[in-house]
């Protein structure tokens, strides 16, 4: 609001990202949102804890079993406990997508950063390699790599890493092309920055707000891609528990064992819906012109 | 009957910090044919009144808590969404301040004037079609550009047909925000001319929102002056301009460069608004006015009839107010350090600039921005440029300072070529050579405190061995161009344009420059702040003998921060002298038109006013012959055909025009 005159008497001692959280926390659904995430973060890393049994431990005796005070989320076709198992594939679905997002970010970021700051012959090659990354829709890029690298974490994660670095590399691009006319980055050449300076210590901490945003929906489509590659067997390989590949097994007892599909479907969609309410709640609590 | 009558109008809008008391128990009327001026600073609550007229106060946050607004005796508070829409358009109508985003790009300009024949007149298609063409030539552009889109339209003449389109239906009343303020000062002279008649043709009321106290003078018949969400001073421009009575509006004046007369400092009113949310008690103005008494901030004043309809919000009359009282300024403490001492005693030319150039490559062709410009400056002067939008006086400033590299020619500091220098060379250089930018919004990086604002060019520099150097260092800084302390570490959007603009200031000050180029470093500011400001600057220029190039479209700051003036005229220099030689005797016709068409605060000077007609010439691939011609009521074949070289027609006065000494006698 241009009404918002603060006069220098009485300045209240907060950063920008205070009044982020201010209004982050205005927004239920997005503090919803936060929970789930946060939960789903701490049950990852404490899964050894949490856990009630061991996820690799079969028992073909107890095979199949409905949910019970033993089991409380029932047993798979192998006679595994399924809640230690979805705890366990929590903790691989998000260090997949995690170190995903991290690599296309720093990869992503940095060209588009670049690209959008250079302009020119650089810009062009660029964003003509990112044209032809973005032409290969994203599942298909990551089921391409994947069989050519075979399964397993870290070659998932690089197949779904690659998929992403294009949608980010445009993002940053985006931002610097704006950013890249403001008087203050004169400013700071006036000052006699060099442009290594002016990417890293203007551009890119101006792009936080929406690199920020970018991520944590990412984290949440990343998952939900992580699980796509198990489900047709391309992503993480048993005995390692993953979501997909849980629910993956319980295709053939769809119609006679329903624990086995149910629960690690609603695991997927309850971390989808938590990163993306919680992604659409920070792009608004960071969004100034929304500022009241 | 009045066309709008204004009772005990109260807006707020309710935010995260508190309520903001936008408009507080504003009263006014306007009668049938007349021109209302709403004068106030940013935040003075002038657009708030103006949407509330108009029932356009977004809700929430925005509330209209009370008071009553009759237009034309039908109360606009009661009726309901259907009516508010007739009257909008039908009976008010609304004209923006920036032409450039208040036209659909998509629809010819055409279609949108006759889109409002369409919706509120019955009007047929073809009948509508045909009502637009005839508005736009009463508007002053041919019928027939009907079928152009607003891209195609300069500046003006979007503001025209922002205009046309407010006329269309002919409303009984007009609000205007600011209508001239994005336009180049002879365009504005156009459009207010213009404006000026349609009303009297047409019988139209005007509501003009504006900070420009020489645009009132020019258009208005009565005056509002507002202040933190009230109305302090209220009267016909008689009242106003020749018996001021409030000390804001006391205060706005005095804070004006003038064009006619020298003062040495202007006297800029202290310290801020108020701050919305937490208005002072008694009297909002008292913290600020030098007037202030004990009872000021105690009593609230009401407005108070000083005679013949002439009301003040004050307790006092200006009679009564007697002599100023000592105001606590910020403390400006100019520190001299040592470097700037030895500077001092050195004199002599400090930037040459030779026949320099910058062209800029773009798809219509090469656009000459800077056209072989040449000129000195010595130390510890100010050369003022002026000239309209788009005169390349910018680039020049940039190119200058190496930013834009220059595409020939030769700058020259201290005797040494430094246009093409590069790297380390350059880095050194640029702690002779600093900038101070146009915008203090978009001029500070909005992740930055004031600290690592100031602080970046030391750190890149490595001028402070240590840290404890830095933040010295950065205090000092701070301390020169009156920035408290306490701010040290908050952020820009925490502040306001003025404080912005210092930390801009300081920032430019950090490497102890001898030079720098001021972008229009005080556009953005409001009066009276510009004049805290400029008086900064100058302080500054005498305490470190510092040498500015002061690149401005406002002829009256110009005049009073320069000692020569350069006048340039898309992208080459029509005129260079003296300042005050400059407003006494200009000799090019271009300078001539633009001094005249200057609004003047006052309403006791006669103007005589040359209206130029026309537009700017293209810079991109431009013609050969004076870049003037087509505007130029003296101009020839020659004119046309051969570029003018600048000359020395009186001692020190340079002018390029074939014709100067005919025009002028000489």
């Amino acid at each position: 609001m241009k009404k918002k005159a603060e006069t220098g008497e009485k300045l209240r001692k907060s950063s920008q990202w205070k009044d982020v959280w201010i209004r982050l926390r205005r927004n239920k659904l997005a503090m919803v949102g936060m929970v789930i995430a946060v939960l789903l973060a701490l049950m990852a890393i404490f899964a050894p804890v949490i856990a009630p049994y061991d996820y690799q431990v079969q028992s073909i005796a107890e095979r199949l079993q409905m949910p019970s005070s033993q089991h409380l989320m029932g047993t798979d076709n192998m006679g595994r406990d399924i809640l230690s198992r979805l705890i366990y594939g929590g903790r691989i679905s998000l260090l997949v997508s995690l170190l995903a997002v991290i690599v296309s970010l720093v990869i992503g970021g940095l060209l588009g950063a670049v690209s959008g700051y250079m302009g020119g012959m650089v810009d062009a090659v660029i964003m003509r390699v990112m044209d032809i990354l973005m032409a290969i829709p994203g599942i298909l890029m990551a089921v391409c790599i994947s069989a050519a690298l075979g399964g397993g974490v870290w070659q998932t994660a690089l197949a779904i890493a690659v998929a992403g670095i294009a949608g980010v590399c445009r993002l940053v691009r985006g931002q610097t092309l704006t950013l890249r006319n403001q008087e203050y980055i004169e400013a700071a050449r006036a000052s006699g920055s060099g442009t290594l300076r002016i990417l890293l210590s203007n551009i890119i901490p101006n792009c936080l707000a929406p690199i920020i945003v970018n991520t944590t929906m990412s984290i949440g489509g990343n998952i939900m891609m992580i699980s796509a590659l198990s489900f047709v067997g391309l992503g993480v390989q048993p005995p390692i528990p993953e979501w997909g590949a849980i629910l993956n097994s319980g295709r053939e007892y769809v119609s006679t064992f329903w624990p086995l599909i149910t629960f690690p479907g609603i695991a997927i969609a309850l971390t989808m819906f938590g990163f993306n309410v919680f992604g659409d709640g920070l792009r608004d609590a960071l969004d100034p012109k929304l500022k009241q | 009957m009045k066309v709008l009558e204004i009772k005990d109008l109260v807006i707020e809008y309710k935010t995260m910090d508190g309520t903001v008391h936008a408009v507080n128990n504003i009263s006014l009327d306007l009668g049938e044919g007349e021109t209302l001026g709403l004068v106030g600073e940013t935040g003075a609550g002038k657009t708030t009144t103006a949407l509330g007229v108009l029932r356009l106060i977004p809700d929430p946050p925005g509330i209209i808590k009370q008071g009553s607004i009759l237009l034309k005796g039908k109360d606009v508070m009661q009726m309901s969404q259907e009516e508010l829409r007739a009257m909008r358009g039908d009976e008010i109508s609304m004209i923006f301040q920036d032409p450039m985003t208040a036209l659909n790009p998509v629809l010819t300009v055409g279609e949108q004037i006759a889109e409002i024949y369409f919706l509120h007149n019955d009007c047929s298609q073809a009948e509508s079609r045909q009502k637009a063409r005839e508005m736009l030539e009463m508007v002053g552009i041919p019928g027939e550009r009907a079928d152009e889109y607003p891209h195609q339209f300069s500046g003006g003449m979007k503001q025209r047909v922002v205009i046309a389109i407010a006329l269309a239906c002919q409303p009984s009343l007009i609000i205007a925000d600011e209508p001239t303020t994005a336009l180049d000062v002879t365009i504005q002279a156009q459009v207010l001319d213009m404006m000026k008649s349609l009303k009297d043709r047409l019988e139209t009321s005007m509501l003009l929102i504006t900070h420009d106290l020489g645009v009132v003078a020019e258009v208005c018949d009565k005056v509002a002056i507002m202040y933190a969400g009230e109305i302090v001073e209220y009267g016909t421009l008689e009242h106003i301009f020749n018996n001021t009575q409030h000390p804001y509006t006391m205060g706005l004046f005095n804070s004006l460069p003038s064009l006619d007369k020298d003062a040495d400092r202007l006297q800029p009113i202290h310290g801020l608004m108020p701050d919305p949310t937490d208005l002072p008690s008694g009297c909002p103005f008292h913290p600020r006015c030098p007037y202030a008494r004990s009872e000021c901030a105690e009593t609230h004043p009401e407005l108070r009839d000083m005679g013949d309809g002439h009301m003040s919000r004050c307790l006092f009359t200006s009679a009564e107010l007697g002599e100023e009282h000592e105001t606590q300024e910020e403390a400006v403490t100019v520190t001299v350090s040592e470097p700037a001492g030895k500077a001092a005693q050195a004199s002599g030319v400090l930037l040459e600039a030779k026949n320099l150039k910058k062209y800029f490559q773009t798809k219509g062709g090469l656009l000459h921005a800077v056209d072989d410009i040449s000129f000195t400056i010595d130390r510890g002067k100010t050369l003022g440029v002026v000239g309209e939008s788009g005169c390349g006086k910018s680039t020049l400033g940039r190119a200058l300072i190496g930013l834009n590299e220059a595409t020939d020619g030769q700058v020259l500091f201290e005797g040494k070529d430094v246009t093409h220098l590069k790297g380390k060379e350059r880095r050194k250089f640029l702690t002779d050579m600093q900038m101070i930018f146009q915008d203090p919004f978009s001029s500070l990086d909005p992740r930055k405190t004031v600290f690592e604002q100031i602080a970046a060019p030391l750190k890149i520099n490595k001028v402070c061995k240590n840290k404890r150097e830095l933040e010295k260092r950065v205090a000092e800084l701070m301390d020169t161009v009156g920035l408290a302390r306490r701010l040290t570490y908050s952020y820009p959007h925490e502040l306001d344009g003025g404080r912005r603009q210092r930390i801009g200031v300081a920032r430019a000050l950090a490497l102890e420059p001898k030079f720098i180029v001021c972008d229009e470093p005080v556009s953005a500011l409001d009066v009276s702040i510009q004049a805290q400001v400029l008086n900064l600057l100058q302080d500054l220029q005498a305490a470190k003998n510092l040498t500015y190039i002061f690149i401005t479209h406002d002829l009256s700051v110009v005049r009073h921060i320069s000692d020569d003036i350069m006048v340039m005229y898309v992208g080459s220099m029509v005129e260079k002298c003296a300042s005050h030689e400059l407003f006494e005797y200009p000799l090019h016709p271009y300078t001539k038109g633009m001094l005249s068409a200057v609004p003047i605060p006052s309403i006791n000077v006669e103007k005589k006013r040359i209206i130029m007609q026309g537009e700017l010439t293209s810079p991109v691939n431009p013609k050969p012959g004076c870049r003037f011609a087509n505007r130029c009521p003296y101009a020839t074949d020659e004119c046309r055909s051969v570029q003018p070289v600048q000359e020395e027609v009186r001692p020190n006065h340079f002018v390029a025009c074939h014709h100067v000494r005919e025009i002028n006698g000489l």
